[in-house]
């Protein structure tokens, strides 16, 4: 029972940081009607961000966060305008495959640039615990669960609350409204696609400093990435941060009992969720007629 | 074909609530209504397009268990489309041959048979078309889409057409042929169920007219009555 | 205006005369590997456009099936010594039919989500995979991998049999590509891509279409993961189920042309060989995954029709402004 209660606070913690992730993805989905398959190298870059940050300038990992998201989002906008902007036809499932093969490229860039080796972003404070009530919670954990609270909420936010986060939400709602009532949805894209981009990798800082990472784990990060926002429903940024959540805790147990197939948690409820509820627990359906 | 009591809700709002409408062979019933009254979820409905909450439709008296657009389309119930939704890369010949019911075996035979081929042309020939029929539907105007649009409904041997607003941006000449078309179904017995704006048209061709309004009906008889019903001009000037 | 014509009969002829003859012309072993894969992948590219291109629907965990047919036949002939090279062959029949069916139940789950929600979850399902074959380990060995008994064939003529049994299967897969698009199952998936609801709204029974497409596209997957798993003799989780494979699949399909009968052909053979031969001289580095990216990035850019619709139109274009007559449609679009 312990073991277990354990698990599912270590869940939560990390389901924090997935959620973070996640919320990018939500929002993409939001602006652009597309599953940005690449925010899992986003997330993976983040992280080497991070670790050159720390290893080479000896900066702390959770100070360098804050000017990786910038760069991050720069990159993003830098990205939209030249590979999803030119888009034409079939405009949803082509950039799919365009993020596909920006996951790819990432992942070739990266091990280019980095090889292959496994990384860990190790602080001096990385292996620290501290215990509570009989619980043992890594510093990093907990921080991280902390930052990524705050950054989700900080999204929250935006989206509610400053004048551009509106224009977002609208033309996440009604494209050709907002465009009407004079938002520029091209633009509104971009910002989305920065924004995105740079929570992704701010949550791969965090990821860096809790796993080993090597280019590689993208592509790992993608099932997982994947099964929270089809979980959650599309574009629905409460049901993604729930799904990661509830995934975290999921996966986190079943590591407890059966280590080897932690993995698969995450998929078990994908495939459940379609079977049951394919527009995900929390989406609307996506097809109606006229 | 009748529907009965059918309920539609999208969230708490009842876009059609107890609605009931019967439509006999060979006449043509109108249906209007203002913006919003739940027409087109109507059609969805009997279409099977959407499913209902409640509520059932029946065909010859039998009822129709999870009516889907493909069972329907068996049992001769076909419609059109408010827009004109068609395939741009496919002929006209192609389309109008996908149009024609057939054995599932029939899929694992030719594209586009010799037999349907002969009555695509004949179809075509009606809607003076014909000499389009190896052209794409994409390099049709609007009008011609429409018409072919309706052409797929000839193909089916259909016993009820519902027909979504058919002469939205139709030039008068094609709303004549239309409208002859319709008439001469009517006499080889198919049931017609028209949504349109166009009040003159329905006040022609229908035999009945049922008026929708906040998802029921709230009238229904022959198009002189109803145009002089109160609560249908109550409902089309107030609602 | 489909029907056979004499051009395209003798373009066949000509394409499969020529993939024939080819490794008794260059009989060395290395241009005879080069091409092997480029077959594989025009294998897995045409099969591909069977639900990918007709269809239009972006099946992105296909590799899964190529995955599952190498495992299928590795597992199966793990306590056997060979005395002939050829009955191997004889057994991808079997079990690319065998996960043909396997793939309806799939089918039915996934098909549930449409468009962009259907490519990545099916992604999923590659991913899916690669965890099961690494880690059921008392099957698949895990990721250590899993090797074919070696055949009894001399080392220099070692690649001839797999050529030609992957040429076979090339043969069929395009045969039956040909078939669909002549038949109504294919006008019904070309609606289907189009407009799947008006589709419905026509009496076509398109669950059932989608499904046929599926489990045919995933047949022929399997098999040709057979071949290769005899080919390379042992094979790996992360090379079975490999997204790299997959990604390359689709952009050869989005090269050469999506619902096309030539162009995944036509695709394959363009990038595979170069790849393989890039990788042969450069040795293999993480530098061919950008290529493929930045490859799949240009076609969308400036080619995102494909290459064989861009050069028949312009080519009718061409014939029809030297007052020929009549510009008939010789590639079925």
């Amino acid at each position: 029972m312990h073991l277990a209660l354990y698990g599912v606070i270590l869940g939560l913690l990390i389901g924090g940081v997935y959620a973070l992730m996640a919320s990018g993805l939500a929002l993409v989905w939001g602006v652009m009607r597309m599953i940005n398959l690449a925010q899992a190298a986003f997330v993976i870059l983040g992280a080497y961000l991070d670790y050159t940050a720390y290893t080479m300038l000896h900066v702390d990992p959770f100070v360098a966060i804050v000017p990786i998201a910038v760069l991050m989002f720069a990159l993003g906008v830098g990205i939209y305008y030249l590979f999803f902007r030119p888009l034409k036809a079939e405009r949803q499932t082509l950039s799919t495959l365009v993020s596909y093969a920006l996951l790819l490229a990432g992942v070739g860039v990266l091990g280019a640039v980095y090889s292959t080796n496994v990384r860990f972003i190790s602080p001096a404070y990385g292996l620290q615990s501290w215990t509570v009530i009989g619980f043992q919670l890594p510093v990093v954990e907990v921080y991280g669960f902390v930052i990524s609270a705050a950054l989700v909420g900080g999204l929250f936010w935006f989206l509610s609350s400053s004048r551009l986060g509106r224009a977002i939400r609208a033309a996440t709602q009604n494209p050709t409204a907002a465009t009407l009532l004079g938002v520029k949805t091209e633009w509104v894209g971009a910002v989305g696609f920065g924004i995105g981009t740079a929570t992704g990798a701010a949550a791969g800082g965090l990821y860096g400093m809790i796993y080993s990472f090597n280019p590689n784990s993208s592509l790992d990060l993608v099932g997982i990435l994947l099964s929270i926002v089809v979980v959650g429903g599309f574009g629905s940024l409460g049901g993604a941060i729930a799904a990661a959540v509830g995934l975290g805790v999921t996966s986190s147990l079943v590591f407890v009992y059966a280590p080897v197939w932690s993995g698969l948690g995450f998929y078990g409820i994908l495939v459940a969720v379609l079977l049951f509820r394919p527009q995900g627990l929390w989406g609307v359906p996506q097809w109606r007629v006229e | 074909m009748e529907a009965r009591n059918v309920t539609k809700r999208f969230g708490g709002v009842a876009a059609l609530d107890h609605c009931s409408v019967e439509v006999a062979p060979g006449r043509v019933t109108g249906l209007i209504g203002p913006n919003g009254s739940g027409k087109t979820t109507f059609f969805n409905v009997l279409t099977g397009y959407l499913a209902a909450d409640g509520g059932d439709v029946f065909v010859d008296g039998a009822k129709v268990a999870r009516p889907t657009p493909q069972r329907l389309y068996r049992l001769g119930v076909v419609r059109t489309f408010q827009y004109a939704r068609l395939f741009p890369d496919l002929t006209l010949v192609e389309i109008l041959a996908l149009a024609v019911a057939k054995p599932f075996l029939s899929v694992f035979g030719l594209r586009v048979e010799g037999g349907d081929r002969e009555r695509a042309m004949e179809v075509l020939g009606r809607l003076g078309l014909r000499a389009l029929a190896a052209r794409r539907a994409g390099q049709l105007s609007y009008g011609q889409q429409r018409l072919l649009e309706f052409g797929t409904t000839l193909m089916a041997q259909p016993r009820l057409v519902l027909l979504d607003e058919p002469t939205a941006g139709v030039n008068p000449v094609m709303i004549d042929i239309l409208e002859g078309h319709i008439r001469r179904l009517r006499t080889e017995g198919v049931a017609f169920l028209l949504v349109e704006h166009q009040l003159d048209l329905v006040m022609r061709l229908c035999d009945t007219v049922v008026v929708l309004g906040r998802g029921v009906p709230i009238a229904r008889g022959t198009p002189d009555e109803v145009s002089q019903d109160p609560m249908v001009l109550d409902a089309y000037l107030g609602g | 205006m489909r029907q056979v014509t004499g051009w395209g009969a003798g373009r066949a002829v000509v394409v499969f005369g020529t993939l024939l003859a080819l490794p008794f012309i260059f009989s060395q072993d290395w241009v005879v590997d080069i091409a092997f894969f480029g077959l594989m992948y025009a294998v897995l590219a045409v099969a591909w456009n069977l639900i990918g291109g007709y269809a239009g629907y972006i099946w992105l965990g296909f590799i899964t099936f190529f995955g599952l047919g190498a495992y299928a036949l590795t597992i199966s002939f793990q306590h056997v010594v060979l005395t002939s090279v050829w009955s191997p062959f004889l057994v991808i029949i079997p079990i690319g039919l065998g996960l043909a069916a396997l793939s309806i139940p799939v089918a039915l789950l996934l098909l549930r989500v449409r468009g962009a929600t259907f490519a990545v979850v099916s992604l999923a399902v590659l991913f899916l995979a690669e965890i099961c074959a690494s880690n059921w380990t008392t099957i698949t060995n895990g990721a250590e991998g899993m090797g074919m008994p070696t055949p009894p064939i001399a080392a220099s003529l070692f690649s001839r049999p797999f050529y030609l049994a992957m040429l076979c299967l090339l043969a069929v897969v395009l045969l039956f590509s040909w078939y669909v698009l002549r038949s109504r199952l294919g006008l019904m998936l070309f609606a289907i891509r189009a407009d799947e609801e008006r589709a419905r709204g026509l009496g076509v029974p398109t669950t059932t279409i989608k499904v046929v497409a599926f489990a045919a596209s995933c047949g022929f997957a399997a098999m040709a993961g057979g071949i290769w798993a005899y080919y390379v003799g042992f094979i790996f989780p992360i090379f079975a189920f490999s997204a790299n494979t997959m990604f390359a699949t689709v952009m050869m399909v989005y090269l050469g042309g999506r619902g096309t009968l030539w162009g995944p052909l036509v695709g394959a053979l363009l990038v595979a060989p170069a790849q393989e031969y890039l990788a042969y001289t450069l040795g293999n580095s993480q530098l061919y995954l950008i290529a493929y990216a930045a490859v799949f990035l240009l076609v969308i850019r400036f080619l995102p029709r494909g290459i064989v619709p861009t050069v028949h139109d312009s080519w009718v274009r061409r014939r029809a402004r030297g007052a020929v007559g009549g510009s008939e449609r010789l590639v079925s679009t």
